[in-house]
C-alpha cells in the first residue's frame, strides 16, 4: 500500500469541506496571465493555527464559481500571510484574475504531502523546475536559503519557454546570496538572452553531481519532468532519492471524489509530491 | 602544443574515459581556439571544415530564415560538440554559432578526423560514440522543444474542469 | 402485542417472527424516528424507497437478471425478499445522489459560510443484503477510515439501523461467493431476517437491534428454526459454488464466478494489454455500472446559485471515472479514449482499490453487469485478460 501522510493540519480540524475567509493584501504581476495573491485570513484565531509544508496546497473558492487546488509558494517559516502563484486558465482561476487587492477569497487547507526537508538534510539537493512549477518549489527555496548550513551544495535549475516567462527573477540574487546555485534556461533566446537555451533535463545532464549524495526534487510538466528523471537516474541518483510533484484534477482535496486518482495514489491525499520509486510503474502509461 | 591540447581534451565530459591512447592523435589535428564574446564561429551554410569541444564559455545556436528572422535554438557549453556537420560528412553547417561569452574550443578539421577513424577503426568506434551520444542529447532536447511543454498545463493551478454533468442517479432498465 | 416488560436480549439472541406480523418491526423503527427504508416495485425495478407499510414490500416477485438484463416476474411461492439486489444500494442513503456540503451567503462584499444545516431523521434500511454489508464496510474507509472524515457520512452512517436479510436465491449476475461477501450477512448488522416458510428468524446483531426488541413479546427460536436459518445461506453459498464450477450446459444459467488469484497483479501488469481495447468496443461509457455500483464514491462539487445570487450552496453529485471531464486538467483530459477510462474503472475497483484500501472494491453483487446495456461483464473481462496474457 502507498503510505498516506498524517492528515495535513487543516484549517477546519472536523470538516475537510470547511472553507475559511480570506483577503487578498496584494496583487502582484509575475509574468504575462500569471499573478502572485498575498491573502491573509480574516479570523486571527484562524490564521495563528494556520501552518503548511513546502509542496502543500490549498483549496481557493469563489462562491458561485468554483474552487481550484493552488500549490503554496510562500515561506513555511511565515504562515501568518500565504502567497499563491496563479495563472489564468481556467473558470475559477480566471475569475480570481479579476480580484484585487482588499477583496475576499475563500480557502480551505493545507493539504498534501510534501517536500522531503527533512529525510534529505545534509544531502546535496538539485531542484528541477520548469515553468509554474518553479511556484511549488519555492517554499523548498526560502527554506533552504534559511537553513543553508544543514544542506550540502544546491542547485536550482530552471526553465521556461522564454527569458519573460520566467517566474520570480527578482529573487535569484537573493537565493544565490544565500549559496544556491541558480541556473536559469529557457527553450527559446531573444537577442537580449545572454543565457541558456535548451531545456531542463540537458541542464541536468551537464550538471556534475555526486550521485550518492544527491537528492531531486523536480516540479514542472510531467514530461519534462519524466526526461528530468532519466537524466538524472543515468548519472546513477537513487529513484528513491527522486521527489516528483503531480499534477491532476484535484477536486476535494481529501481522497473523497476520486478524479485525481493516478493507479494506486490519490494525488491530493497520498501526493501531490510522491518518491518517483512509488509512482515509476504508473507514470509511463499512455492515457492512466 | 599539442599537450595542451591533449590536456584540454581530457578534460572535456564528451571524451570522459576516452582511451588515452587515441588521445594523442586526436590533439595532433586539433588545436585550440579563443573567442571573445560575440564572435561567430561558423555560419549557417559556411562550407562545412572545422568541428569544436567547447572547453568554456557558452555558443549559441541561431537559425535563420527569410520571414522568420533568426531565432536561437540551443545554446552549447563547455565540455559539448558543437558543429557536427564537418565530421559527418556533410557539406555545410546548418546554424549559425554565436560566442556568448569569451569561449576557447578544441578545432577540429572535419576530414582530418574522418581519416583517422578510417586509418584506426577503434578511434573511429570511440569517437562516433560520443558523436552520436552528443546528437542523441539534441534529439531529446530538441523534441522537448517540440513539444511546448509550458503551455498552460502547470504544476500550481490543478484543478479547472466545466462541472460534470451528472447522469441520473438510476438508470433506466435495459430491455425492461 | 408488547405487554410492557422490557427484556434484555443479548446480541446473538435469535426470535422468532411470523410473517402476519412483519409490520410489528416496521413500525417499531418509525416509532422510534426512524425514516425507514425497503425493497418496492417502481418503473419495473425493485428499488430501495420509503417503507411505511409492509404491504409495499414485494411479495411473490422476482427479478430475473443477466447481462444487460432485468425482469420482473411474479411467483406465489416467493417471499417477501427472494428478489436479489436492485440498481438501488445503501449507497444511495449514506452517500446520496446529491448532497449540500457548504452553504454560503452574500454578507457585503464578501461571503459568509454558514453552519451544516441540522441532519435528517436516522434511517432504517430494511432488507439490506450481504454484498451491501461488505459494501457499506468498504465505503466507510473511504469516508470515514482515511485521514479526512466525510462529516456528512459519519452522521448519517452513526445513526444507521440495518436489518440485513439473508439471500435465499441467487441471480445469474451474484458471484458473492468468489469475493467472500455473502450470501450469509456476517456481522455488522443490527438485526438480520432469514425468511422461513411461514415466519422470520431474527437475529439481534447489535445493542441497537436489542434495544429496538425490548419490549416486543415475540419468542424466542426453537433450535431448529435457528438450524434451518444458518443453513438456508450455507446451502445457497454451496450451490453458487457448485454450479458456478459446473459446466456450462449443466444447470443454465451458470451463476458468474470470479477468479481473484493474484489479480491486482494481472491487471496492474497488463495495462498497455490490447484486451482494454476490445472492451472499449463494446462500451459506451455511460457510467451506468459506476451509477449502481454500491462502492463506487467518485463525486464532484458543483455551485448552486439562487436567483438573486446571494445565497450559494455547493453540492457534491455522483460523478463517474467513464466521464470525459473526470479526468480534465487545464491541458485537456488525462483519460480521453473510452479503453482508457473502462481500464481506470476496472483496476481501480479490483486492483488499485486493494492498495488504497486493503480490500477490493468488487463485493460480487453483479449490478454492472445487469445495468450494462450492451452487458459487459466484468468477470468474463477479467477471465479473457487472464487466458490472454497466460497462453
Amino acid at each position: 500500500m502507498l503510505t498516506v501522510p498524517p492528515a495535513a493540519p487543516t484549517v477546519d480540524r472536523l470538516n475537510p469541506w470547511g472553507v475559511h475567509a480570506a483577503r487578498i493584501l496584494q496583487v502582484h504581476a509575475e509574468i504575462p496571465d500569471v499573478v502572485t495573491y498575498e491573502l491573509e485570513f480574516h479570523d486571527p484565531a484562524v490564521r495563528a493555527r494556520y501552518r503548511f509544508q513546502p509542496g502543500q496546497f490549498n483549496m481557493l473558492y469563489l462562491p458561485g464559481i468554483g474552487e481550484a487546488a493552488i500549490s503554496l509558494s510562500s515561506d513555511p517559516g511565515r504562515p501568518e500571510r500565504l502567497w499563491h502563484t496563479v495563472r489564468a486558465v481556467g473558470n475559477v482561476t480566471r475569475a480570481l484574475a479579476r480580484r484585487t487587492a482588499g477583496d475576499q477569497v475563500l480557502v480551505r487547507g493545507p493539504f498534501g504531502s510534501s517536500w522531503p526537508l527533512e529525510k534529505c538534510r545534509g544531502h546535496d539537493l538539485v531542484i528541477a523546475a520548469g515553468g509554474l512549477g518553479l511556484a511549488p518549489l519555492r517554499p523548498v527555496l526560502y527554506h533552504l536559503a534559511g537553513h543553508r548550513s544543514e544542506y550540502g551544495s544546491v542547485t536550482l535549475l530552471y526553465g521556461a519557454r522564454r527569458p519573460r516567462a520566467l517566474l520570480y527573477t527578482s529573487e535569484y540574487d537573493v537565493w544565490r546570496a544565500a549559496g544556491i546555485d541558480v541556473l536559469t534556461t529557457v527553450d527559446l533566446g531573444d537577442d537580449a538572452w545572454q543565457g541558456n537555451i535548451g531545456v531542463v533535463p540537458a541542464m541536468v545532464e551537464r550538471l556534475p553531481l555526486e550521485p550518492a549524495r544527491t537528492w531531486v526534487f523536480t516540479c514542472g510538466p510531467e514530461i519534462m519532468m519524466r526526461f528530468v528523471i532519466f537524466a538524472v537516474l543515468a548519472r546513477r541518483v537513487s529513484p528513491r532519492d527522486v521527489y516528483l510533484s503531480l499534477e491532476r484534477n484535484m477536486n476535494c482535496a481529501v481522497g473523497f471524489c476520486g478524479h485525481c486518482q493516478l493507479g494506486p495514489a490519490f494525488i491530493c491525499k497520498h501526493g501531490p509530491v510522491f518518491s518517483y520509486e512509488q509512482m515509476r510503474p504508473y507514470l509511463d502509461i499512455e492515457d492512466f | 602544443m599539442s599537450q595542451d591540447v591533449a590536456t584540454a581534451l581530457r578534460s572535456l565530459r564528451l571524451l570522459e574515459r576516452f582511451p588515452e591512447e587515441l588521445l594523442a592523435p586526436l590533439a595532433a589535428i586539433a588545436s585550440v581556439e579563443s573567442f571573445p564574446a560575440g564572435a561567430v564561429l561558423f555560419r549557417q551554410g559556411d562550407a562545412a571544415r572545422t568541428s569544436y569541444l567547447v572547453i568554456e564559455g557558452t555558443v549559441a545556436l541561431e537559425v535563420c530564415a527569410p520571414g522568420v528572422g533568426c531565432k536561437r535554438i540551443l545554446t552549447v557549453t563547455s565540455g559539448e560538440l558543437l558543429g557536427w556537420s564537418p565530421v559527418l560528412e556533410q557539406e555545410h553547417l546548418t546554424a549559425t554559432a554565436r560566442a556568448l561569452t569569451p569561449t576557447r574550443a578544441v578545432a577540429m578539421d572535419g576530414r582530418q578526423v574522418l581519416a583517422l577513424c578510417e586509418h584506426n577503426p577503434r578511434f573511429g568506434y570511440e569517437f562516433m560514440r560520443r558523436t552520436a551520444l552528443a546528437l542523441a542529447r539534441r534529439l531529446n532536447a530538441t523534441r522537448l522543444q517540440l513539444l511546448d511543454v509550458y503551455g498552460p498545463e502547470m504544476a500550481s493551478t490543478p484543478d479547472e474542469r466545466a462541472a460534470n454533468v451528472p447522469t441520473a442517479s438510476l438508470p433506466s432498465p435495459p430491455g425492461a | 402485542m408488547p405487554d410492557g416488560t422490557i427484556r434484555k436480549l443479548p446480541v446473538g439472541a435469535w426470535l422468532s417472527l411470523e410473517k402476519p406480523r412483519l409490520q410489528e418491526l416496521l413500525d417499531l423503527l418509525r416509532q422510534a424516528g426512524y425514516r425507514t427504508i425497503g425493497p418496492r416495485v417502481a418503473d419495473g425495478a425493485i428499488v430501495y424507497d420509503e417503507l411505511e407499510s409492509v404491504a409495499q414490500l414485494p411479495l411473490g416477485i422476482l427479478d430475473e437478471q443477466d447481462g444487460g438484463q432485468y425482469r420482473l416476474t411474479s411467483d406465489p411461492k416467493a417471499g417477501y425478499f427472494d428478489h436479489v439486489v436492485g440498481p438501488h444500494s445503501l449507497k444511495n442513503y449514506l452517500f446520496p445522489p446529491r448532497e449540500t456540503v457548504q452553504e454560503l451567503v452574500q454578507l457585503g462584499a464578501g461571503w459568509e459560510p454558514q453552519p451544516p444545516p441540522p441532519p435528517g431523521p436516522p434511517i432504517a434500511v430494511i432488507g439490506v443484503r450481504a454484498c451491501d454489508l461488505h459494501a457499506l464496510a468498504v465505503q466507510d474507509r473511504v469516508f470515514l477510515e482515511g485521514p479526512y472524515v466525510d462529516p456528512g457520512y459519519q452522521s448519517r452512517r452513526e445513526r444507521l439501523f440495518l436489518a440485513a436479510v439473508n439471500c435465499r436465491r441467487a441471480a445469474a449476475t451474484c458471484f458473492c461467493h468468489s469475493m467472500r461477501t455473502g450470501p450469509a450477512v456476517p456481522s455488522g448488522f443490527d438485526l438480520a431476517l432469514t425468511e422461513l416458510d411461514d415466519r422470520f428468524a431474527l437475529e439481534i446483531g447489535s445493542a441497537k437491534g436489542s434495544e429496538l426488541l425490548a419490549r416486543v413479546d415475540w419468542p424466542p427460536c426453537t433450535r431448529a428454526e435457528i438450524e434451518q436459518a444458518r443453513e438456508q445461506p450455507r446451502n445457497l453459498e454451496r450451490e453458487l459454488h457448485r454450479r458456478s464450477a459446473a459446466s456450462e450446459s449443466a444447470d443454465p444459467p451458470r451463476p458468474r464466478s470470479l477468479d481473484t488469484t493474484g489479480i491486482r497483479d494481472l491487471l496492474l501488469g497488463n495495462l498497455t494489454h490490447p484486451h482494454w481495447q476490445q472492451v472499449a468496443e463494446r462500451c459506451l461509457s455511460c457510467a451506468n455500472c459506476t451509477l449502481v455500483c454500491p462502492t463506487c464514491f467518485c463525486s464532484s462539487v458543483e455551485e448552486t446559485a439562487d436567483l438573486t445570487g446571494e445565497h450559494v450552496r455547493r453540492e457534491r453529485v455522483w460523478s463517474s471515472c467513464f466521464n470525459l471531464e473526470h479526468s480534465h486538467l487545464s491541458s485537456g483530459a488525462v483519460r480521453n479514449s473510452i479503453a482508457a477510462r473502462y481500464r481506470q474503472w476496472l483496476t481501480h475497483k479490483l486492483a488499485s482499490w486493494i492498495d488504497q484500501f486493503g480490500t477490493s472494491g468488487c463485493v460480487g453483487c453483479g449490478r454492472c453487469i445487469t445495468w450494462c446495456p450492451v452487458g459487459i461483464d466484468l468477470t468474463e473481462e477479467v477471465a479473457a485478460l487472464r487466458r490472454a496474457t497466460e497462453c
